[in-house]
């Protein structure tokens, strides 16, 4: 009897405790809901102030959103209003007695949900940046842009079609070029391993790539101080740049007797805080495609063996610090 | 095309920017823009409505209404058209 009284009381406790929170909760949700409107109102009433008579344009979306049931309704209707005074001008642009203003305008009030897909998979498929890849994008998406308005015009001369049709065919001719454009440049960038200068980001499809592994000396890049944690990023940054950058697929510092995490460079001071305090007679090993860019300090050292060669021993039980450009 | 159509069809009717949005399927930031560029152009004209909000216990909406001009200038844009474009039009309409 007792548990169970203890049990109903809980209960009510509960239940009291919940009150003040249910009215905190309906009055935050109130409050938002609130601040919503607002915003709603703020809104409409800044894209008005860009329509040539703001006041009645203001009366009337406010009118058309107070209409639309619901607040997701209302902000739906409201959203896009954030384009229209843009579209606007686009439209009177279209008017242009100049060719190219009335063909341009056409293009962005038809394709420009397009135009922006395509730039940000554009910018997607180019990470890693590299400027060869980056202009040559750029350069057949312009033929691609060209084409397409070419096309849409002749399509236009030969059928005489009206307004409405010129936006269907020009999405037409625009899809049949830029969808193959888009496909094949993804391919291309996601399968097609590089040649040429190697990325200053290595990135998986340049793994299977043999490259001559080096292993420096310390006295090559003047490493011969005790790395601490107030020292380790001008370490780093000392390492840097003793290394050309375009050249590097990795560069490793091998630190005896200690494990340490593999970290990103340069950036991330994780990478040497781990050996504050040690001695810094560790190695530095660098990878690279091209032994030909290794400057004429890192050249001094020697390829490292394989790992069964007596030539040069790698240092007792190394652990690897992996830096990666 | 498709916004003088639809306030075409409809002579005597005068429709607000919702209407016009619902019965066209374009989005408000097409379809406002439309409007006031027509309405620049003559082919359309519009009002408010003549309910005082107080009586109406809403925001007044501005009406939308082809001109004689606009009925003019959408007949003859039909004409030109094609026989095919002009026959999906028809269809259409009387869909």
């Amino acid at each position: 009897v007792k548990t169970l009284v203890l049990w109903i009381l809980g209960l009510l406790a509960l239940w009291i405790a919940s009150i003040p929170l249910r009215l905190a909760n309906s009055l935050v949700v109130d409050q938002i809901k609130v601040w919503l409107r607002r915003g709603l109102r703020g809104l409409v009433r800044q894209q008005a102030k860009r329509m040539p008579d703001a006041a009645r344009w203001e009366e009337e979306w406010s009118a058309h959103v107070d209409g639309a049931e619901g607040d997701l309704a209302k902000w739906c209707v409201a959203l896009p209003l954030l384009i229209t005074p843009a579209r606007l001008s686009l439209e009177r642009w279209r008017d242009s007695d100049e060719p190219f203003k009335s063909w341009a305008a056409r293009m962005l009030l038809d394709h420009g949900w397009l135009i922006v897909l395509v730039t940000l998979v554009g910018v997607w498929i180019q990470i890693p940046p590299s400027w060869e890849r980056s202009a040559a994008y750029v350069v057949l998406l312009t033929l691609a842009t060209l084409a397409a308005l070419f096309l849409s015009r002749v399509r236009t001369r030969l059928t005489s079609l009206y307004e409405d049709n010129l936006g269907f065919w020009g999405r037409v001719s625009f899809n049949a070029l830029l969808v193959p454009f888009v496909v094949s440049m993804t391919v291309v960038w996601l399968k097609v391993p590089a040649s040429g200068p190697v990325p200053t980001r290595m990135t998986p499809r340049f793994e299977h790539a043999q490259p001559t592994i080096f292993y420096v000396p310390p006295s090559a890049v003047a490493m011969d101080e005790r790395v601490t944690f107030t020292n380790a990023a001008a370490i780093q940054t000392r390492i840097v740049s003793a290394v050309p950058r375009r050249s590097i697929v990795a560069v490793k510092l091998d630190v005896p007797n200690k494990d340490r995490a593999r970290s990103g460079f340069p950036e991330e001071p994780l990478l040497l805080s781990g050996t504050q305090g040690l001695p810094a007679a560790f190695a530095l090993v660098v990878e690279a495609l091209d032994p030909a860019q290794i400057p004429g300090a890192l050249l001094a050292s020697q390829p490292i063996p394989p790992a069964t060669s007596p030539v040069m021993p790698r240092p007792a039980a190394p652990t690897n610090v992996r830096i990666i450009k | 095309m498709t916004v003088l159509r639809h306030l075409h069809d409809e002579p005597t009717a005068e429709l607000s920017g919702a209407d016009v949005m619902k019965r066209t399927g374009l989005g408000s930031g097409s379809a406002y823009p439309i409007l006031a560029v027509l309405e620049e152009r003559g082919l359309l004209t519009s009002r408010w409505e003549s309910e005082t909000p107080q009586e109406l216990q809403r925001p007044r909406r501005r009406l939308y209404r082809l001109t004689d001009h606009g009925t003019q200038v959408f007949e003859a844009v039909l004409d030109e058209m094609q026989p095919r474009q002009r026959k999906l039009s028809l269809r259409d309409s009387e869909a």
